[in-house]
């Protein structure tokens, strides 16, 4: 097995959205806690109450409802080839909605870090 | 009278059973009469019971639940109103660097992946609308500052 064979062009284009999307994740939790150290603390303590508090819960099992509707209904080829820039690399409909969900995860963990922001401050 | 004898002697017999031990002590051993196993009817409704004790329970932890998020939601939305109207400026800042780091994602996507989230145009507008918008909220906050503390 070569390198070629495990770098394909579509794990290449995961891997290069994974880092988009830490970039962004980062970037986003440094708007809310304006230092970096604070964004990732901000980041870790937000993914831990992501599973823990009812907010987070419900926020996640709502995302995880409607990714397995789209698989259900076939709504995944749909997004991604609605979000396909011309006629693009064909076939793959893996990152078009990888991308909605986790922009929409990335939305509900950031609300579950104001919410965690606010109890922690309101306790000090 | 031989019949009524025979009952009861069959009937001790069923009850005690005498079980001889060495040492010539004996140990009376009886039965235990079981009692009769639930009938279906019974059995159903035992487990409609014990169901419909856990449905409401269930339902009123999810009820608790609710209200508790909802109460959450409340205040946190009662916040973030007050903080607009304490300061509409960062309001409009943070408005602003959200909107410009969304739309660089996107630009980014659409440059390496071929991505289109928003359409490409109206990203490059809106983030130098973005840019206006967190300038003149900078300018002004500077301005009110100013005004505050006059040099």
């Amino acid at each position: 097995m070569s390198f070629t064979d495990v770098f394909t062009p579509s794990v290449i284009r995961i891997l290069v959205f994974i880092v988009l999307y830490v970039i962004l994740a980062i970037v986003v939790a440094f708007l809310v806690e304006r230092s970096l150290v604070g964004a990732l603390k901000g980041l870790k303590l937000a993914l831990k109450a992501e599973f823990t508090t009812d907010a987070g819960k419900l926020n996640f099992f709502s995302i995880f409802f409607l990714t397995v509707l789209a698989l259900l209904f076939n709504l995944h080829a749909m997004v991604s080839d609605s979000l396909k820039v011309g006629q693009g690399e064909g076939g793959d409909h893996v990152l078009g909605p990888l991308v909605v969900v986790g922009i929409v995860f990335l939305g509900s963990v950031i609300c579950v870090l104001l919410f965690e922001r606010k109890k922690s401050s309101s306790k000090e | 009278m031989a019949d009524d004898t025979y009952s009861e002697f069959k009937e001790e017999q069923k009850v005690v059973t005498v079980l001889p031990v060495t040492g010539g002590r004996v140990f009376r051993y009886r039965f235990r009469r079981q009692p009769p196993p639930p009938t279906y009817s019974e059995f159903k409704a035992t487990v409609e019971i014990a169901l419909q004790s856990a449905v409401e329970t269930i339902k009123q932890e999810m009820a608790t639940q609710h209200e508790q998020t909802r109460a959450e939601v409340r205040a946190s939305r009662k916040d973030v109103l007050a903080a607009i109207k304490e300061s509409p400026v960062e309001y409009v800042k943070i408005l602003a660097e959200f909107g410009a780091t969304f739309l660089i994602f996107c630009l980014a996507l659409h440059l390496l992946l071929k991505i289109e989230l928003v359409n490409t145009t109206f990203a490059v507008i809106m983030l130098i609308a973005c840019v206006v918008y967190w300038g003149m909220a900078r300018l002004k906050e500077r301005s009110a500052n100013s005004e505050k503390h006059p040099e």
